[in-house]
């Protein structure tokens, strides 16, 4: 590796003289910051010039079980967008550590890998890791928890029925015959390729929340997400249940409630599409 | 999308506290049983609700096409007419029901999903008699529709 460097070097001599200082220049941007100061030194007043502060209004869902009489109400905070992180889960950590500590949601891993932070954002369900805050501050953010469930408290929606209902669905491997060397479960890249954009999901229920159906239904239909990972197992070329996995489904609520309305679609956090999964799982227990 | 969010009322401030203890006891007792308690019950498919429904739902759909655009194109036909009499109420009658079971579920108005599914079953079976009944005594839909719009 260094010899085939070292002879490029040597080979070309006349690239490097123009090429070399503005590819030195790039490179040097992708360093770390320890380099990078070693390479040009920082001025000598290295404090950063003070923003001044614009503070812009979040509206707040709040509801405590403590006093369950009580309407639940939107509480409005001002935040000061130039002392906060770019993203709404970033001011509502902000609000809970220096003005609110009963302000009360899930989160865990602010990256948007977690699923915990779903909640509905200026009137869509997202993860409020992944949801930039708009910096016009004359219009107020609304956050409210996820539509249409039972509230724990405040931001906190209880998914107990969701997690049941995706336990219902078997989420795991079921075979008749396993591999007869017992060892491993092989699959070509074909068939790995019909799991793309159905693994994905982080099961945050964004999606099961922003369907109408399963608004009206939910104690039956299952909704788009739990429908999608029915339908990752029903696609994955190793499980031998598929057929059985479908005709679970083959009643008036589980399956048939979705009316392709497709804001689950509209909604993903992930970008992944439940509807076309939906449809797929339709299209096959249609030729059942 | 604006959506609705719940009211007071929905708050399961007894519920929950209810389920939490059940959980609580679930951990206390052995595993094995909890595990057969838990599985998802077994139902029988029923397909007639289920791909079947779906399956003539789209047939009758897609029959509608030709059905509405020879006649729309050569002018009324009799047997045309007799098929538009029946498929189209059919279409409606399975849109109706679909309304039906959304937002009249039996689980929460179990009189009202009564009433008004046999309701809707009495109005759909006696609009197919009454199109059967004009097609074949009277000028039939394509050529009333026609009338109707040059009137």
């Amino acid at each position: 590796m260094s010899v085939s460097l070292m002879s490029a070097a040597a080979v070309r001599p006349a690239l490097r003289k123009h090429i070399a200082a503005p590819i030195a220049s790039y490179v040097r941007s992708f360093n770390s910051s320890a380099t990078s100061n070693m390479a040009n030194p920082a001025p000598p007043d290295n404090t950063p010039a003070k923003k001044e502060p614009l503070y812009k209004t979040f509206e707040i869902y709040r509801w405590n079980p403590d006093t369950p009489a009580e309407k639940p109400i939107l509480q409005e905070y001002k935040v000061d967008l130039n002392a906060c992180g770019p993203m709404v889960l970033d001011a509502l950590i902000k609000i809970k550590n220096e003005m609110d500590p009963t302000l009360t949601f899930r989160r865990s891993c602010r990256e948007g890998i977690c699923g915990s932070c779903a909640m509905n954002i200026e009137g869509g369900n997202t993860l409020a890791c992944l949801a930039r805050i708009d910096r016009n501050a004359s219009k107020p953010l609304k956050i409210y928890p996820l539509p249409n469930m039972n509230i724990v408290k405040d931001l906190v929606p209880d998914l107990t029925n969701f997690y049941k209902q995706y336990k219902s669905i078997e989420p795991y491997l079921k075979q008749k015959t396993p591999p007869t060397d017992g060892k491993e479960n092989l699959q070509s890249i074909e068939d790995r390729k019909k799991l793309d954009g159905l693994y994905e999901c982080i099961l945050c229920a964004c999606c099961s929340t922003s369907c109408p159906s399963y608004w009206w239904n939910q104690e039956e239909y299952l909704g788009p997400a739990v429908l999608m990972q029915a339908y990752r197992w029903m696609a994955d070329s190793r499980d031998q249940f598929g057929r059985e996995r479908r005709d679970m489904l083959q009643n008036q609520y589980s399956l048939y409630r979705c009316h392709t309305i497709m804001n689950c679609a509209k909604t993903c956090p992930k970008g992944l599409n439940p509807g076309k999964a939906i449809a797929q799982i339709k299209k096959d227990m249609a030729f059942d | 999308m604006e959506p609705p969010h719940h009211d007071v009322k929905k708050h399961p401030q007894k519920q929950l506290a209810k389920t939490e203890k059940k959980d609580e006891a679930a951990v206390q007792t052995d595993g094995p049983k909890e595990v057969a308690k838990d599985k998802p019950k077994w139902v029988a498919p029923n397909y007639l609700d289920g791909s079947f429904h779906w399956s003539y739902e789209r047939a009758a759909s897609v029959a509608l096409i030709p059905l509405i655009s020879t006649q729309l194109i050569y002018g009324p036909h009799l047997v045309l007419d007799g098929l538009l009499g029946l498929v189209l109420p059919l279409h409606l009658h399975i849109g109706f029901e679909a309304c039906i079971t959304d937002y009249l579920p039996k689980r929460k108005f179990p009189r009202a999903h009564k009433y008004a599914s046999w309701g809707l079953k009495a109005t759909s079976a006696a609009v197919i008699w009454g199109c059967f009944e004009f097609n074949t005594n009277d000028v039939g839909l394509t050529e009333f529709i026609q009338r109707t719009w040059t009137a």
